[in-house]
Formats: C-alpha cells, sequence, structure tokens
C-alpha cells in the first residue's frame, strides 16, 4: 500500500509539522518548498495524499493544485489554509471546474493531521 | 414836543431848505423809513427844563456833543457852547426869547465838533410837560439841507423827486442799482427811468407820496436785458414838507434783495425736497402735540392725504398696542429721551410689526413741545429672521446628523481596519503556530522524561489550541476594502459560505438544510461581504449548537416584494430574552474570552444597511435562534438569476 505523503508549502515549520505528525506512525513523507517541485515530485512518484498549501511564491496553491490534477488526477488533495477572501473565488472556481479536494483549516494539530490522513488513505473516503 | 414811546424822538422829514417843524404826530410808517430818514437827516433831539437842573439829549447828539446826557453841568449853556462861538449870542436871544414867550423859533448856526464845523438848524420851542408846572424847553437838532456826503455813502438806492416826481438827487448807489447814471435821470420823471416792470410799482408810489402817505413794495421783479438787470428789488417812499407843511416831493430808497430771494428760493427749494422726501419715503412720519393728539402724519400713512388734527392714527392705534403705545409716548414727553418699541398691529391681511421711535421735539424754551414718532413695517424683515432662524435650525440638526453619520462610518471604518489588521496577523501567525504545536506534540509524545515534563508540554499545547482558536476568529473579520460591487446569485453566495464551513459542520455533525427556491432575483452587492455575512451566521449557529441535542441549521430564502428574505435558523435554545437587545452591539459576545470577538453580528447587520437591507433577529420561542437577512433584488428585467 501507498504511504507516502505529499506537503508542498513554503514554510519549513508547517513542512516540519506534516513529517513530525505522521513519519511516526509508519507514513513517508515528502516535502515541497514550493508548488513547482511538488508537482514534479508528484509526477514522478504518485503518492497517496497530498497536502496543498495555497499562499505561496511563484506558483500558488489553486495552480499547482490544477497541475496536480494533470499529472496525477485520481491523488486525494487536501488545501490546507487559514480561510483568507482572496483565494475563496479561485477555489470556489476550482471546485466548480470538476477538481476535488478536501479544506483543512490551518493551523493543523499532529492528531488532526494523523485523522484527516487515517480517513483518506484507511477509511471510507470522504471525498 | 412828543416823544416817542420809549423816549425816542421821531423827527420830521424835512425839504431840502425847509426848517425843522415840530411834528405833533407820529408817523405810522414804516420803521426802515424812519430809521434812514433819522440817519440821514437828523442828529438829534434836546429838552432842557430849568426846574429839573439838567439838561437831556438823545443819542444822535450826545454822538454829535460828545457828552453823555446827565454827566454834564445842568445848563443848556452846555448845548449852546456846541456851536461855533460867533453863533453862539444869536443862539441864546432866541432860546430866551423862546423860553419868555414861548413861541417856537428856529436859529441856523455852526456846529463845532472834533474841528469840523457842520451847519445845522435848531428848532425850539417852550412846552410845559405833563405834571410839571415849570415850562421847559425842547427842540431838534438838523442838518441843513441834505447830507450829501452820507447818501453819496449809502449802499442803497437814495433818489428824491419833486411835486412833479421829477428827479432832483440820484446817488452813485442808484445809478449802479437801476442801471442809470446821474447825467441820464437828474431832471426826467420817476417812471421813466425805473426798470420794466418795476415802473408802474414806482409810479404809484409816488402819487401816494406826493399825497402826503409813505410806501413800500417788497421784493419787486426787474428786467431790463439791455442794462444787464434781472432781478428784486425792496422799494421804500416817503414825503418831503415844505415849510409850512406842504408835500414839496418825496425821497425814495431802493435796495436790490435778489441774492436774498434767491436764497430763500433756494432754502423754500429745499424745504420742499425735504418734505416729499418725508411726505413719500417708505417710513411713516407722525408728529403728535403734548396732549398727545396727531398733528402731522405723512402720505406714508394716509396716502390720500394730510390728516393733520386727528387723533392718533387707528393704524397704529389698535387696541393690542394701545397701552404700549401711550405708555412710552408718555415717556418720552415727560422725560425728553427717546424710546424704540416694537408694535404688533393686528390687521386684514395679518399682524404688522412696526419698528417705532419717538423722539422729543423741544419748544423755543427748551420744554418738550411734540413728540415725532417714526414707525417702519418690519415685517417682511422679521419674516425673513424667523425663515432664517428655522432654516439656520434646519442646517443644524442636519450637521448634527451628518456629524453623527460620519462618527458612525469612523467607527465602522475602525472596525474593518481593525478586522483586516488582525486577519492579517492570524494569516502570518498560522504557519508558525502550525510550527510549534506540532514541535510541541512531537516532543510530547518523544519524551522519555518524568511525567510532570510531559504534563507541562501537554498543557503547552493545550494553550497553543487556545491561541488557534483565537486567530480562527480573528481571520472571520477579514473583509476586503476595494472590491466592487456586482450582480450576485444568492445560491453561489451562500454556497461559497456553505463551502468554507461543511468541513466545520461535519466535523460537529451539524445537519445542513438547505431552501433556495429556483429563479431567485440577483442583488447586487460586494461578493466578499455578503459571504461574510452568511459565514458569520453560519459561524454563530455552529457555536449555538455546540451543546444542542439536535444539531441542524437550516437556510431558507423567499422574495418578499423587492427584498429577498434569508432565514438562517439553527436548532439551539435561542437568545435569553435579557440580551435580545443587545446582540447587534460591537463588541457584544456571550462565548467565552478569546472565543468570539463580539463583531460579527455588528459588522454583518452593518454591511446589510449599506447594502440597503436588514439583518435582524426573529423571535421564534422554543424553535431556536434565526437571523434574517433581507436584500433588495435587482428587478427581473435589470438582471437575471441563474
Amino acid at each position: 500500500m501507498n504511504r507516502r505523503i505529499l506537503t508542498i508549502d513554503d514554510d519549513p515549520a508547517v513542512r516540519d509539522a506534516f513529517v513530525f505528525a505522521l513519519s511516526d506512525v509508519g507514513y513517508e513523507v515528502e516535502t515541497a518548498a514550493d508548488g513547482a517541485e511538488g508537482v514534479e515530485l508528484a509526477r514522478r512518484n504518485a503518492p497517496a495524499l497530498i497536502f496543498l498549501d495555497l499562499r505561496m511564491p511563484g506558483m500558488d496553491g489553486v495552480e499547482t493544485l490544477r497541475r496536480l490534477h494533470e499529472v496525477c488526477p485520481r491523488v486525494p488533495v487536501y488545501i490546507v489554509t487559514a480561510f483568507r477572501p482572496d483565494y475563496l473565488d479561485e477555489l470556489a472556481q476550482a471546485a466548480r471546474d470538476g477538481l476535488r479536494f478536501g479544506i483543512a483549516s490551518k493551523p493543523l494539530t499532529s492528531d488532526q493531521i494523523r485523522t484527516i490522513t487515517h480517513s483518506v488513505l484507511e477509511g471510507p473516503k470522504v471525498m | 414836543m412828543p416823544m416817542g414811546k420809549h423816549g425816542k424822538y421821531h423827527p420830521p422829514m424835512p425839504s431840502a431848505d425847509a426848517a425843522p417843524r415840530v411834528q405833533r404826530d407820529r408817523c405810522a410808517r414804516p420803521w426802515r423809513v424812519q430809521a434812514t430818514a433819522e440817519r440821514l437827516l437828523a442828529f438829534g433831539t434836546w429838552m432842557w427844563a430849568p426846574g429839573s437842573g439838567c439838561m437831556e439829549w438823545s443819542d444822535g447828539l450826545y454822538v454829535l456833543l460828545g457828552y453823555r446826557p446827565g454827566t454834564v453841568a445842568a445848563d443848556y449853556q452846555i448845548f449852546v457852547t456846541a456851536f461855533h462861538p460867533e453863533d453862539r449870542p444869536r443862539l441864546l436871544v432866541q432860546l430866551e426869547a423862546c423860553l419868555d414867550s414861548g413861541a417856537p423859533v428856529s436859529f441856523s448856526g455852526r456846529l463845532s465838533h472834533a474841528g469840523q464845523a457842520q451847519r445845522v438848524r435848531v428848532a425850539a420851542e417852550a412846552s410845559r410837560p405833563p405834571g410839571k408846572h415849570l415850562r421847559c424847553l425842547q427842540g431838534a437838532v438838523q442838518r441843513a439841507g441834505l447830507p450829501e456826503d452820507v447818501i453819496a455813502a449809502a449802499t442803497d438806492a437814495v433818489f428824491a423827486f419833486d411835486g412833479d416826481t421829477r428827479l432832483s438827487l440820484w446817488n452813485p448807489a442808484a445809478g449802479r442799482i437801476l442801471r442809470r447814471p446821474a447825467s441820464q435821470v437828474l431832471g426826467r420823471r420817476v417812471a421813466e427811468v425805473f426798470p420794466s416792470l418795476a415802473r408802474n410799482r414806482a409810479g404809484r408810489c409816488c402819487q401816494r407820496v406826493l399825497a402826503g402817505q409813505s410806501c413800500y413794495a417788497r421784493g419787486v421783479r426787474v428786467v431790463d436785458r439791455a442794462a444787464g438787470l434781472n432781478g428784486y428789488f425792496d422799494m421804500d417812499f416817503a414825503p418831503l414838507h415844505g415849510p409850512s407843511g406842504e408835500v414839496t416831493g418825496g425821497i425814495g430808497m431802493v435796495r436790490e434783495v435778489t441774492e436774498q430771494r434767491r436764497a430763500q428760493a433756494r432754502l423754500r427749494l429745499r424745504v420742499r425736497q425735504s418734505c416729499s422726501l418725508l411726505e413719500h419715503g417708505p417710513d411713516i412720519v407722525m408728529r403728535f402735540d403734548r396732549r398727545l393728539r396727531c398733528v402731522y402724519a405723512n402720505r406714508t400713512l394716509f396716502p390720500s392725504g394730510h390728516a393733520a388734527g386727528e387723533n392718533t392714527p387707528n393704524a397704529l392705534h389698535a387696541d393690542p398696542t394701545r397701552s404700549l403705545w401711550y405708555r412710552n409716548m408718555r415717556r418720552v414727553l415727560a422725560t425728553g429721551e427717546p424710546a424704540s418699541v416694537e408694535l404688533f398691529v393686528p390687521g386684514p391681511a395679518g399682524t404688522r410689526v412696526f419698528d417705532t421711535r419717538m423722539v422729543a421735539e423741544p419748544g423755543p424754551y427748551g420744554r418738550v413741545r411734540s413728540v415725532l414718532a417714526v414707525a417702519r413695517d418690519i415685517t417682511e424683515q422679521k419674516q425673513a429672521e424667523e425663515a432664517l432662524r428655522q432654516a439656520n435650525r434646519r442646517l443644524e440638526a442636519a450637521m448634527d446628523e451628518l456629524r453623527a453619520r460620519q462618527r458612525q462610518d469612523v467607527e465602522e471604518e475602525k472596525l474593518t481596519a481593525l478586522g483586516t489588521l488582525a486577519a492579517g496577523i492570524a494569516h502570518e501567525l498560522n504557519n508558525p503556530m502550525m510550527g510549534v504545536m506540532n514541535y510541541v506534540d512531537y516532543a510530547r509524545r518523544n519524551l522519555g522524561a518524568p511525567d510532570t515534563v510531559r504534563d507541562v508540554l501537554t498543557r503547552a499545547a493545550r494553550e497553543l489550541e487556545r491561541i488557534r482558536d483565537l486567530l480562527k476568529n480573528m481571520l472571520a473579520f477579514a473583509r476586503p476594502i476595494d472590491e466592487p460591487s456586482g450582480e450576485l446569485s444568492l445560491h453561489n453566495v451562500i454556497g461559497a459560505a456553505l463551502d468554507l464551513m461543511m468541513q466545520e459542520f461535519q466535523a460537529r455533525q451539524i445537519e445542513v438544510k438547505l431552501d433556495l427556491p429556483y429563479g431567485l432575483p440577483a442583488v447586487r452587492a460586494k461578493e466578499g461581504h455578503l459571504q461574510q455575512v452568511f459565514v458569520n451566521l453560519l459561524m454563530n449557529a455552529r457555536d449555538a449548537l455546540a451543546n444542542a441535542p439536535r444539531k441542524e441549521v437550516s437556510i431558507r430564502a423567499v422574495q418578499e416584494g423587492t427584498l429577498i428574505r434569508v432565514d438562517v435558523t439553527d436548532s439551539g435554545t435561542g437568545i435569553p430574552a435579557a440580551i435580545r437587545d443587545r446582540i447587534f452591539d460591537p463588541f457584544f459576545t456571550t462565548k467565552r474570552p478569546g472565543k468570539g470577538t463580539g463583531l460579527g453580528l455588528s459588522i454583518s447587520r452593518a454591511i446589510m444597511l449599506e447594502l440597503g437591507g436588514d439583518l435582524v433577529y426573529q423571535d421564534r420561542p422554543g424553535r431556536g435562534t434565526t437571523l434574517s437577512v433581507s436584500i433588495p433584488a435587482i428587478p427581473s428585467n435589470a438582471g437575471e438569476s441563474p
């Protein structure tokens, strides 16, 4: 079973949070500091789940989401964000365009990260 | 010899060579003729009473002799010594003869005075003064002949004529005033030499003079364009008598009064103009005598004419003002101080307001003789003032309202700024928060240390969660400022708000019922604003359902006329009656510290009011809480709903 999780976030503290929360419980966490790198990693080897930050330098979260959908359409993506109005319209448009994603509100605790991961990978599929 | 009323002797009018004649009757002729004749023809009168011990003489003789009567030796000798030494014996003989016989005598001799000799005639008679037994001697001293030098120097025209009105004397002033030199007129008749217009008057005066009467004419118009004469004359004529009292001719005087007449005419014109100003001015002008009778009123009050003598004009005399009117009028009369009073006079066209000033007018002896009242109709002015005052009040009210609204706007701006700031800070804090939370969690899980350290880390994790919740609430107030308004579908807006909240609702097992009819009209709003309203309402519903047994949120939209109403109802316990009135107040919250700012409903309501809608609480006892959003719909022909 694929237990590889991809975290795309420009903030190392956030990347660390996912590494610390998931590596203990048997997941392999890959990290990417920007959207381009994340898309490249996903294209090379599709992960089981992607946590994606919305606000990033260079390619932003929504654009990254579209690219990820192209390279690995079946991989579930969770947008990890503090609700910011700037991106809500684009997200809503992305949803209308058929992109599927979940939203998790920053900041996430270790438990929340694990809960989301478990429910996506092992529990009944929410999305 | 008679004396005048005031002890002044009025001498006879002598002809050129007639002896002085004692005139027993006082002539009733104009004073100016008498005075001039006296000045020209006589020095004065004298009287000596042997028993009285003094001699009296008139002012003219005083000037001539240089002695004041009563200050010198009481003898007629002093009178005699005024004459030339050669003439004195004859004068003494004559005076004594008169005293003896009582018959009038006449003496001609030379007066010596100040080194000059003048030929004079002395007339004397003896008489018994009233109440006296002794005979006294009295008489007059007269110049011998006409005093040519005086006449020549006179500024008035002086001329003399004989019984045929032919001129025998014509002084230089006459030549100047009547524009005829003496050489042209002497020997001709008076009527021939006078300029036209004055000619007939002069002729008639001459005839009367020759009949023994004096006469005069005032302001006679004279025009002689050839001679450059155009003016007015005052003329005086008096007869001259011969030795036996018969009229031998006359003397006349002419004075040009053109300048005076013109000055008088100008003055009259000025007065008339002033009166005209007074008569036709805007103010009512009245004069009242001491008994408060109206003795003058101008045409402003009585356009048809004058009403002098009437009582106080009724116009200003109406009952409500009567006492005020009389009280002030009497005070002005008593004190002489001016008064000013506003009279409100009712009339057919409504009450008129008169600003009335009363001024005392003193008579010749300083006492207040009359009161001048000037009344100005200031009704329109008063009305304008009142209108201005009202406009001012309205303006001030509007200003107050504007200020209040400005304060409100400023408050709202502050809240908006606060929300933006809070959102920015919260967002920036999210990433480090997430890092710290997980670092602490990791440390707690992998710590082999004693329980106390683990416990401390657990507490730290709990406190971090509090911070996290706070940040989430702060983020709810992010409110874009510059977003433009657009036509929005409520389906989309509510759907987006639900999308954002769905995760939370699912985590809390809150059921959402959505009842949005197809074909709702579009609305005009800023999308972020409207979405924030619904997010706020959904967050409130979520919090209200925290401990509720049945967790359900229903969203229902209906169109009510031009408004669309959206009810957001939760199945919670409802809002206690005590705080219902305060839920829209800023910073009012029922949540624990850190769980809510108390701004959500306040800001939401402000947003809805700004959109022309409203946000109200609907009381549904026992059926949870319903907050109703109403918003104007865009008319269906103006915009289409999806």
